[in-house]
C-alpha cells in the first residue's frame, strides 16, 4: 500500500543526469549553444586591452550574456509545455528536475568560459596563474548564482521571461549602483539600496573581487558573501517554490 | 472489491487575472467518484464538465482545493504524488526534438532503470504499441495517432497500476482507433485500472465496465453498458397526442405517451416507415419523428438534455 512516506523519495543521480542530458541536447539541437558561443566569442574581436584584469572582466561579461541565452526558458518551457508534468508522473521529483537544469546550465556556461579562456591566457604570465585561478573561482560562483537566480525566476515567469528579466541586471545594475542615483536618496535609504544591490549576483560583483586579487584593492565582503552564498540561497528558494507549484498548473484551464 | 481511486467532494477552482480582470472558474464542484481495481471506467460529459481537471488531480498534477483523493487506499497530496499512476494527456506533452526511442529511454531512466533493463523495456514497449518502425522519428514528425500511441507507451513504460487517459481515442483514424481499443483491452486484462475520458461513445460502450457521466464538475450519473439493450423505438411528436396514442395502440400495443406528450413506439423488427404509414392511415398528424436506440448516445443525451438535478453551490 502506498503511503505518503513512499511518495517522498530521495533525489536520484540517474534522474538528475537524465534531465541534465536532455536539456543539454535540446540546447545543442536548437542551436542555442551555437548562438551563445558566438555571443561569448565575437566580442573578443573588439578587445584590445593586454592586461589580465580587463580581459577576465570581459570574459565574465561575455560568459554571463551567453549563459543568459542558454538558460533562458530552462524549466519554464517544460512547465508551460507539460513536459515537466509528464516527467513527474515518471517518479521524477521537482528536485531532480531542478538539479538537472542547474547542472546543464552550469556545464554549458562553463563550456563558454573554456572557449574564452585562450583570449585571457594571452595576458597571463606564469607568475599570475594562481591569481587567474582565484579569479576563475569567483567567475564560477557568479555563473552558479546567475543560473540559480534564472531558475528561481522560471518558477514565476513563463517562457523565456527569466532570460528577459536578467537583462536589466547586466545593464541597469551599474547605473542603479552609481553615486548619481544613490546620491539622490536619503542617506539611510541609499545605504539599504546599496546593500541590497550588492546581494544580487552580477558581473560587477565578480569585478570587485578580481580587483582585490589582481590590484590588491580591499575585498568587498558583502560582494564576496553574496557570490558564495547566492547559488545556494537562490537554488534553495527555487526548490522550495517548485515543490509548491502544481506540476500541471500552467497547462490546465 | 478493492477501490483503486476514490474521490470525495472534490473541488477545484481556476483563478486568472488581477484586479477587475480577475476571473475564476469552478472546474470541479464536489465530485464523488470511485474506480474499482482492474476496471476500465469511462468518463463522459460535455466540454467543460471537468473531466480533464479531474484526471489531472487524479494524476497528482493538480492539487484540489477541497475534498479528498485516495489511490489504493492512500493519500498523496500535499507533499507528494501517487505512486504507480500514469497519465496520458490529450495533447503532445513530450519533448518534440527527441526521437520516439529517445523519449521512451528518457522516461525509462526517470524510473531509475539501469541501462540494460532500460533498453529491453523500451524495445518491448515500442513493439507493444506498434511504434517499432517509427522509433527513430522525431516526436515533432508524428501524426496524431502516433502521438497517442507514444502517450500510451510512455504511460506503460513505468508498469503502472493505474492509467488515466484524457481523450486518447479522439481524432484517430478507424484503424488506429481499433488498435488503441485493443491495446486498452489488453492492458485491462493485465489488471491495470484504467480511467478513460472520451467522446468516442462507441469505444466507451465497448470498453468500459462503468461509465460516469460528468456535468458541471460533478458526477451526474453512472451508467452500466451491459444494461444497454440496443432496442430501437420511434419517437413521435404529433397533434392530439392522447387520441393518437389510443389509435396507434390498436396496431402497436406497446406505444407509450411520456410526460412531454411525445409518443414512443417500440419498433422491434419493424421499420419507422411502417409506423408512419399507420399514422397516415389513422389521420395522425406527425410534426416530427426520430428513431432512437437504447445505447450510450441515447442515454447520454437524455441525461444531459435533462435539467441538472443538483442545486448550485453557494460560491
Amino acid at each position: 500500500m502506498t503511503t505518503l512516506a513512499d511518495s517522498v523519495r530521495a533525489a536520484s543521480l540517474r534522474r538528475v543526469g537524465a534531465v541534465a542530458r536532455l536539456r543539454a541536447r535540446r540546447q545543442i539541437r536548437s542551436r542555442r549553444l551555437l548562438l551563445a558561443a558566438l555571443m561569448a566569442l565575437l566580442p573578443w574581436l573588439a578587445i584590445d586591452a593586454a592586461q589580465l584584469l580587463p580581459r577576465i572582466a570581459a570574459l565574465t561579461e561575455f560568459t554571463i550574456v551567453g549563459a543568459t541565452v542558454l538558460v533562458a526558458g530552462a524549466l519554464a518551457d517544460d512547465l508551460d509545455g507539460g513536459q515537466y508534468a509528464i516527467a513527474l508522473t515518471h517518479d521524477c521529483l521537482p528536485l531532480d528536475a531542478l538539479l538537472g537544469e542547474l547542472i546543464a546550465g552550469l556545464v554549458l556556461s562553463l563550456l563558454l568560459v573554456l572557449l574564452g579562456l585562450p583570449f585571457v591566457l594571452q595576458a597571463v604570465t606564469v607568475a599570475r596563474i594562481g591569481a587567474l585561478l582565484l579569479c576563475l573561482v569567483w567567475l564560477v560562483a557568479l555563473v552558479a548564482g546567475w543560473v540559480s537566480l534564472m531558475l528561481l525566476l522560471a518558477t514565476t515567469l513563463h517562457g523565456v521571461g527569466n532570460g528577459v528579466a536578467m537583462i536589466p541586471l547586466i545593464f541597469a545594475l551599474p547605473i542603479l549602483s552609481s553615486a548619481t542615483i544613490l546620491g539622490r536618496l536619503p542617506a539611510q535609504l541609499a545605504g539599504v539600496a546599496r546593500f541590497a544591490l550588492q546581494l544580487v549576483p552580477a558581473p560587477q560583483q565578480a569585478g570587485r573581487m578580481y580587483e582585490a586579487i589582481l590590484l590588491g584593492a580591499a575585498a568587498p565582503r558583502i560582494a564576496a558573501y553574496a557570490l558564495l552564498a547566492g547559488p545556494f540561497v537562490y537554488f534553495t528558494v527555487a526548490a522550495a517554490r517548485l515543490a509548491r507549484i502544481e506540476p500541471a498548473g500552467r497547462i490546465a484551464a | 472489491m478493492t477501490i483503486a481511486l476514490r474521490a470525495r467532494s472534490l473541488t477545484k477552482r481556476y483563478r486568472a487575472g488581477f484586479g477587475s480582470a480577475h476571473a475564476s472558474i469552478d472546474a470541479l464542484r464536489g465530485l464523488d467518484l470511485e474506480a474499482h481495481e482492474g476496471e476500465l471506467l469511462g468518463l463522459l460529459g460535455p466540454n467543460g464538465a471537468g473531466k480533464s481537471t479531474f484526471l489531472l488531480c487524479a494524476a497528482g498534477l493538480l492539487a484540489p482545493d477541497g475534498g479528498t483523493l485516495e489511490w489504493f487506499g492512500a493519500r498523496a497530496w500535499p507533499g507528494g504524488r501517487p505512486a504507480g499512476v500514469a497519465y496520458v494527456p490529450d495533447r503532445s506533452f513530450y519533448h518534440r526534438f527527441l526521437t520516439v526511442r529517445e523519449a521512451l529511454e528518457f522516461y525509462a531512466t526517470l524510473h531509475d532503470l539501469p541501462g540494460r533493463d532500460r533498453a529491453v523495456r523500451v524495445r518491448a514497449t515500442l513493439a507493444r504499441v506498434g511504434l517499432t518502425e517509427h522509433a527513430d522519428k522525431r516526436v515533432s514528425q508524428l501524426s496524431r495517432g502516433m502521438v497517442q500511441r507514444l502517450g500510451i507507451a510512455q504511460a506503460i513504460i513505468g508498469q503502472p497500476r493505474m492509467m488515466l487517459l484524457d481523450e486518447t481515442l479522439s481524432g484517430l483514424d478507424p484503424i488506429a482507433a481499433r488498435d488503441a481499443r485493443e491495446l486498452l483491452t489488453g492492458l485491462r486484462a493485465e489488471g491495470i485500472t484504467i480511467i478513460l475520458s472520451s467522446h468516442d461513445l462507441l469505444a466507451l460502450e465497448q470498453l468500459a465496465s462503468r461509465i460516469v457521466v460528468m456535468r458541471d464538475g460533478r458526477t451526474h450519473a453512472t451508467l452500466d453498458p451491459a444494461s444497454f439493450t440496443g432496442a430501437r423505438s420511434l419517437q413521435l411528436t404529433v397533434e392530439a397526442p392522447q387520441l393518437a396514442a389510443r389509435l396507434l395502440r390498436t396496431r402497436w400495443p406497446q406505444t407509450q405517451l411520456d410526460a412531454s406528450e411525445e409518443l414512443h413506439v417500440p419498433l422491434g423488427a419493424a421499420t419507422a416507415e411502417d409506423v408512419l404509414a399507420d399514422c397516415r392511415a389513422f389521420g395522425v398528424v406527425v410534426r416530427a419523428s426520430r428513431v432512437r436506440r437504447d445505447d450510450l448516445e441515447q442515454r447520454f443525451l437524455e441525461l444531459i438534455e435533462r435539467p441538472a438535478r443538483v442545486a448550485e453551490p453557494n460560491s
